[in-house]
């Protein structure tokens, strides 16, 4: 008897600890490649850095353009992808009815999560870069950002809609109020929190792709700030890349450089998600 | 004793002809054809499964809520069939007003706000809304225990007091008839026993149905009982009667406790 | 789905105060018939048996009562099930009633037999024997739910009534033609006035019955038939 209880302990513990590994390890990794990233290019972050432009002379080149297109973006992807989500995700939570048509839309979403981002890239050079004739702008990056982002939008927005309970909807309705009420003053607030932090993070998450822009042709070396949605742009992650390929070990250390800016960034973001969450939350009791 | 029974079916607040329900293919209620009497407490019984709150959801339009669900036959709210074309059920709603079992507060909104919920739903300012939420509370029996916190979270409250503020919520739109389906199922005896008493005080202003499975619960609060088996209506009577001299065999078993 | 129904763990219950009920009008009956046959016999020792005994059937009468209450508050019955709970109970009452009166047959059936022998009791013997037939058929109607033996019992009732108003006139013409009879006269009123209650008394079970099985009232009214009840 006392044997199988022990038996039973070791292959709890070691259980246990190959959990701990898992984790450990993934943690350590990350830690060893941000240090590294932060040892080489830390000499070179500075105030004229981050305000510069890029030049020819690697002591000289800024990053400026990248930050701030990468910003532009942002601010435009979000604003296109997260209302089409939204409402993509109230249709198929509140609206469809279940269907052949229906689970094909639904399958679809799932799938193209998981395209790989240059496809989006192809598409985007095709369909908005040509086919709009909107050139290689800010609108066509930020364009084919939100269509890239938008399965996972729609997931975590369709996930935040189901977590809320039926029996609210049935309150909303036996109160005489019509479904789009409901969903607009009840459903919607109580599920803005949880959606709001996926979306945060699949954003955060777009600032470093790098291959659709890539397609759509971002500039790499760009001396102006865009003024418009339909002129030319940058971002961090094609400055990066764009002096990582550069033959002086110079550029590699603006290139770490740039890579910190960038981690910084996703991490600030996240944090932001995180914060929101909590703040919202608190305001909403299960 | 006679007397009273003329005066319970006096007069009829709703009715439903041959209603017949399904769930998808399946058919759950087969042509029930039942008299709701006005300002009295009607009891719905019958064993899980037995149509008892499909029934009680089709007086409110709330079944057809639900997919790939269909209803036949007629259920008349004073003299209008409300299942007619030109009827909307959501206007419906707003006059027949429902309870459900687990208490529904909105979890983002204050007690005050709860209460108006129903109204700002629909876009409704109310002219004075502290006269409408001590009204709603005060009737609901809960306006004491809650008037120094309206502010707060409405799940604060204890799960008697919830459905209370359910209740509130629903008679700030002054139906004319409210529907509780197992109200108190999910509350202890205490709780239990302010809603039913609750109830007695709705009578005298509102047609209240109740489905309940608890017996006990459906012989003191109720006046009229209706009887559910497998979709059917099997008896309709004055609850005593039921309780003491049911006329169906069916009715007397489940009554006893020997089935269901 | 056939009805087999599995019996109820209650139904042990009702069961066990249906049985104890019977056992009770079995010791009723037995104390009658022993009441009378001592009165017969002038035997002092079976009144003495019948009034010690009575004490049996009073602690019958605790015991159902207790069954009852304990059934009413545990299992909350409704419909036929509560009306048989308090029917059992005044039914319980009433035979309780009818083993006071045996035992009140009994002490005179004693007093009697201390005094010089006298008239033969001509009717009441008689009396004795419809009144147990009563007591045992207003039993049988209670534990088969039988309306139709209730109605027959209740039919009996005139013919003792009648009986009892002729051994009244036979034994007041007695005490008026000679002062010594008083006593002994008195004693055989006092007799069959009790056989007239337990007469009366086994209409009153049979009414419990009628409402037991159909929910019908039919108490204080006069001349019950069977067409009075729906059932």
């Amino acid at each position: 008897m006392r044997h199988r209880f022990l038996k039973e302990n070791t292959i709890e513990n070691a259980f246990k600890a190959i959990c701990f590994l898992s984790i450990l390890l993934p943690l350590v990794l990350i830690v060893v490649l941000i240090g590294d990233a932060v040892i080489d290019g830390w000499s070179r972050l500075s105030l004229d850095f981050l305000t510069g432009f890029p030049s020819r002379k690697p002591e000289l080149a800024g990053f400026l353009p990248a930050l701030v297109g990468s910003f532009y973006l942002m601010l435009l992807t979000s604003a296109i992808a997260i209302p089409l989500g939204l409402g993509a995700a109230i249709y198929l939570e509140e609206y469809a009815k279940p269907g052949f048509l229906t689970s094909l839309i639904e399958i679809n979403i799932s799938n193209l999560a998981g395209v790989p981002s240059i496809i989006y890239g192809l598409l985007g050079l095709e369909l908005f870069v040509r086919m709009s004739h909107m050139g290689r702008s800010l609108l066509a990056g930020a364009c084919t950002l939100a269509l890239l982002l938008l399965p996972m939008v729609i997931m975590v927005s369709r996930e935040s809609l189901r977590v809320v309970p039926n029996s609210l909807r049935e309150a909303g309705f036996a109160l005489g109020a019509d479904q789009w009420q409901t969903i607009w003053k009840i459903i919607l607030p109580m599920s803005i929190p949880g959606a709001l932090t996926g979306i945060i993070l699949s954003v955060a998450r777009a600032i470093g792709e790098t291959a659709p822009l890539i397609t759509i042709g971002a500039l790499t070396y760009v001396a102006f700030l865009p003024d418009s949605i339909h002129s030319a742009f940058t971002a961090m992650p094609i400055q990066i890349f764009n002096w990582i390929s550069r033959p002086q070990t110079a550029f590699q250390t603006n290139a770490a450089a740039g890579i910190v800016v960038l981690l910084f960034l996703m991490l600030f973001f996240n944090a932001l998600a995180i914060w929101l969450r909590a703040r919202l939350q608190r305001k909403v009791y299960w | 004793m006679e007397n009273e029974s003329k005066n319970i079916f006096q007069s009829v607040k709703m009715r439903s002809e041959n209603l017949k329900a399904w769930f998808g293919t399946h058919e759950v209620l087969h042509g029930i054809t039942l008299s709701v009497p006005e300002k009295y407490v009607t009891a719905i019984i019958g064993p899980s499964g037995c149509g008892k709150s499909t029934f009680i959801r089709c007086l409110n339009r709330m079944h057809e809520v639900v997919p790939a669900t269909k209803v036949l036959g007629s259920v008349y709210l004073d003299a209008i069939d409300i299942y007619k074309n030109s009827i909307n059920p959501v206007n419906l709603r707003k006059k027949v007003g429902m309870v459900f079992q687990k208490p529904n507060p909105f979890p983002t909104m204050s007690i005050r706000d709860n209460v108006l919920a129903g109204l700002r739903l629909q876009g409704i300012k109310p002219y004075d809304a502290h006269a409408t939420v001590e009204k709603a509370l005060t009737q609901a029996a809960l306006w004491d225990e809650v008037k120094d916190i309206l502010n707060r979270p409405g799940l604060s409250l204890s799960g008697g007091q919830q459905q209370r503020l359910c209740i509130a919520r629903t008679l700030a739109l002054e139906p004319e008839v409210i529907l509780m389906d197992e109200p108190c199922s999910a509350l202890d005896p205490i709780a239990t026993a302010k809603i039913e008493d609750l109830i007695q005080e709705l009578k005298s202003k509102y047609t209240v149905v109740i489905v309940t499975h608890n017996m006990q619960q459906a012989a003191r609060v109720s006046d009229v009982t209706a009887f559910f088996y497998l979709g059917e209506l099997i008896e309709f009577d004055r609850t005593e009667k039921i309780f003491t001299t049911p006329k169906n065999r069916k009715t007397e078993e489940y009554v006893t406790g020997r089935f269901g | 789905m056939s009805e087999d129904k599995k019996t109820r763990l209650f139904e042990k219950d009702l069961d066990k105060i249906t049985e104890t009920l019977t056992q009770m009008g079995g010791m009723v009956e037995k104390a009658i018939l022993t009441s009378i046959l001592a009165l017969k016999n002038r035997d002092t020792r079976l009144a003495k048996e019948v009034i010690r005994d009575d004490a049996e059937i009073d602690q019958k009468e605790i015991d159902i009562d207790q069954r009852c209450i304990q059934y009413i508050a545990l299992q909350q019955p409704k419909a036929g099930d509560l009306r048989f709970v308090t029917s059992a109970m005044k039914i319980n009452n009433d035979l309780e009633r009818m083993g006071d009166y045996a035992e009140s047959i009994a002490r005179q059936a004693l007093f009697l037999s201390k005094k010089p022998a006298w008239r033969p009791l001509v009717n009441i013997p008689l009396m004795a024997d419809i009144a147990t037939s009563m007591v045992r058929d207003c039993l049988n109607a209670f534990v088969r739910r039988d309306t139709q033996i209730a109605y027959d019992v209740i039919q009996r009732d005139e013919e003792v009534d009648k009986m009892q108003s002729k051994v009244y006139k036979n034994l007041l013409n007695d005490m008026l033609q000679d002062k010594n009879n008083i006593e002994r006269a008195s004693a055989l009123i006092l007799v069959s006035s009790k056989l007239e209650r337990i007469a009366d008394q086994s209409t009153n079970i049979c009414e419990e019955v009628i409402y037991l099985v159909t929910g019908e009232n039919v108490r204080h009214r006069e001349n019950i038939t069977l067409e009075d009840s729906s059932s």
